[in-house]
């Protein structure tokens, strides 16, 4: 009521009126045709695929949106399915053969529904909601996948990727197998001492994976200390000062595979922090990075990242022996 | 500019000319795309080109030449009214306003309600509220003051631009990107009812602002001798200035922050048409949506199938060639060289 007054003390009450009147009728109209012609496409309740593609038929051609999702068809052997995919989905080898349907934040969704997919499965990731609401308003089934947060929700994302093409059964030996490995990887770490460690996630604004992240989450179960503990959240940003002084002992720049190609080589890579000489993990030469972009998938590659992520923290420590695939 | 008195045959050649463009632009538009459509296809009832064709490729079209009409229109009342050749649907405070709304919807609403259309509610929202104050702040001593509202629209868009950039450092790594997303702006694929709900905002937006037209002509003379010729000049800035904002707030609502194209197509249509408000409103509303089509349809098609964002195409091709033209109207009167 006093924001009211405020606008219409100026004796001009008709036109303040009329022009509030006007504002919520189009407001109103707004939301109402947004839901109207939207029934809920992308809320949490119905997105989530939560029960199992409907009757005995499977979806036979799958595009996929995101690459922890592209990573987990392939890891359930469905990767012949798979029709599309988007322009970041680099692993493995065989679903950059396949056509490319944009990017992670921007697919076309004229060339998906050119496709003729029975299902698309995505991530919300910023940019992508209009396109995968009018991919969905043209009849194709959509299935998001949020896997957005820890190690918790990464294995339920994949099961839900399993249980949303039919294949439920073979998603959980996949999280079994995986969940094992990882178990592993805690057991062994558990009575070594814990190193300080940061993993640098971007370096231009400096980016750090904070222990709400699986990557902060793996950090831990491998037998580190994460220097992000004290800022919190899942990707937090802190000046280099904040680096410098919480001093870690390993340092792990993922930054090349987020893009930054800044640098050409890793170890020029490594190289560009020899200017910070006062921090041990610099001193030492235990600044690690990621070529293979193994850190940067929450996919089928987890278990592979806790393995890298100890393999980095505890150097001496002889490594496990079995194959490294589930 | 032309002095030249406006007839009936220069009204009905000059908006034809647009309505042909316009018209071209989003045939043209409806031609391209990321994938070859076969209109034979889509006439004989093929479900995969009709789906392409009906579903993702004309709302699509049909908004961005709503949004164009609607940015260079506003562009094109507000000039007059503000007195100022740099008047444009981003100066006055609304796109600021819808912005810091989007911004604070994206950073703080929790995860699931961001995906439900509540972002361009809120941003509504915020452009309504902000132009509201900035109206409310541009008033001097009971008048609607065009310089005060200006410098208040300017003032309040870069007070946005600080309160955007801080919410934007405080948030974790994802959400910052949904707000750089949201800032960069676009046409999206949206469902009929919404573009047919902004369109006809767009049409009874115009439509009212037309009825300003005789009205905005005779402020060019100055606020005094309007009067006397029977405008009041305060009447006729804040109903502008109401639907204007109400053109403005939805569009960028929906479609984020596009600049440029209510700048520079009211003045390349006023070099082109002269300066009658009757014919340079209907005009800038199919010049503005053939611009903005055109615009689209080249951010759609040249790294096809990626897509760029439509301001950089608005920027990089409109301001060339507004330069070009105002250097070349100067030069024949003999203002520059």
């Amino acid at each position: 009521m006093g924001v009211c007054i405020f606008f219409l003390g100026t004796g001009r009450r008709l036109w303040g009126a009329v022009a509030l009147i006007a504002w919520a009728v189009v407001g109103a109209g707004l939301a109402f045709a947004q839901s109207a012609a939207s029934p809920g496409t992308i809320s949490p309740e119905n997105a989530w695929p939560g029960n199992a593609w409907p009757g005995n038929a499977v979806p036979a051609r799958l595009i996929s949106l995101a690459p922890a999702i592209t990573e987990t068809l392939f890891a359930l052997g469905l990767g012949e399915r798979v029709v599309g995919v988007s322009s970041y989905c680099d692993y493995p080898p065989a679903a950059t053969r396949l056509p490319k349907v944009g990017t992670f934040t921007g697919p076309v969704a004229e060339v998906i529904v050119s496709l003729r997919p029975d299902l698309v499965l995505t991530s919300p990731t910023p940019g992508n909601e209009s396109a995968v609401r009018a991919i969905e308003r043209t009849g194709v089934r959509v299935a998001v996948i949020r896997s957005e947060g820890g190690i918790e929700q990464a294995l339920a994302g994949m099961l839900e990727v399993a249980t949303a093409v039919g294949e439920a059964a073979k998603g959980e030996a996949l999280v079994a197998v995986l969940a094992a490995r990882l178990a592993a990887v805690r057991e062994k770490a558990t009575p070594l001492a814990h190193p300080v460690a940061a993993i640098v996630v971007g370096r231009e604004p400096l980016v750090l994976a904070g222990p709400a992240s699986y990557l902060g989450e793996l950090l831990v179960l491998a037998g580190g200390v994460n220097v992000a503990d004290a800022v919190g959240g899942r990707w937090p940003r802190v000046g280099l000062e904040y680096l410098v002084t919480s001093a870690p002992e390993v340092l792990l720049d993922l930054s090349v595979a987020m893009g930054e190609a800044t640098a050409t080589s890793d170890n020029d890579r490594v190289a560009s922090w020899s200017t910070l000489a006062s921090v041990p993990a610099v001193a030492n030469g235990r600044v690690v990075t990621d070529p293979a972009s193994v850190m940067l998938r929450p996919g089928p590659r987890l278990a592979d990242a806790a393995e890298a992520l100890f393999a980095a923290l505890h150097p001496r420590v002889p490594q496990r022996a079995e194959p490294a695939t589930p | 500019m032309t002095t030249t008195r406006l007839t009936g045959r220069r009204l009905v050649t000059g908006v034809a000319a647009t309505v042909v463009a316009a018209f071209a632009a989003m045939a043209l538009a409806l031609l391209i795309g990321s994938v070859p459509v076969d209109l034979a296809a889509v006439l004989a009832g093929d479900s995969g080109a009709r789906t392409i064709f009906y579903d993702l490729r004309l709302p699509r079209v049909l908004l961005a030449a709503i949004v164009g009409a609607a940015l260079a229109v506003s562009g094109t009342a507000l000039q007059p009214t503000l007195r100022n050749p740099l008047a444009s649907p981003e100066i006055i405070g609304v796109s600021g306003g819808a912005a810091i709304a989007a911004v604070l919807a994206l950073a703080f609403l929790p995860p699931g309600l961001v995906s439900t259309g509540l972002v361009p509610v809120a941003a509504f929202a915020g452009a309504a509220a902000s132009s509201l104050l900035v109206f409310r702040l541009a008033h001097v001593r009971g008048h609607l003051d065009p310089y005060t509202q200006v410098l208040v629209g300017v003032t309040f868009n870069t007070f946005s631009a600080a309160l955007i950039l801080l919410v934007h450092a405080m948030v974790d790594l994802k959400r910052s990107h949904s707000i750089v997303f949201w800032m960069m702006g676009g046409i999206a694929i949206e469902p009929y009812p919404v573009v047919f709900l902004a369109g006809a905002l767009v049409v009874a937006a115009t439509l009212a602002l037309l009825r300003e037209a005789r009205s905005l002509d005779l402020l060019a003379l100055g606020d005094e001798a309007a009067r006397a010729l029977g405008a009041d000049a305060d009447a006729v800035r804040r109903r502008v200035f109401l639907w204007s904002s109400l053109l403005v707030g939805a569009v960028v609502s929906l479609c984020g922050i596009i600049t440029f194209a209510g700048l520079v197509v009211p003045h390349v249509l006023r070099r082109l048409l002269g300066s009658d408000n009757r014919l340079l409103l209907p005009a800038s509303f199919f010049g503005g949506a053939a611009f903005l089509v055109t615009s689209d349809a080249v951010a759609r098609w040249v790294a096809a199938p990626a897509e760029l964002p439509v301001g950089a195409i608005t920027a990089l091709a409109g301001a060339p060639f507004f330069v070009y033209l105002l250097r070349r109207g100067r030069q024949r009167e003999g203002g520059l060289a």
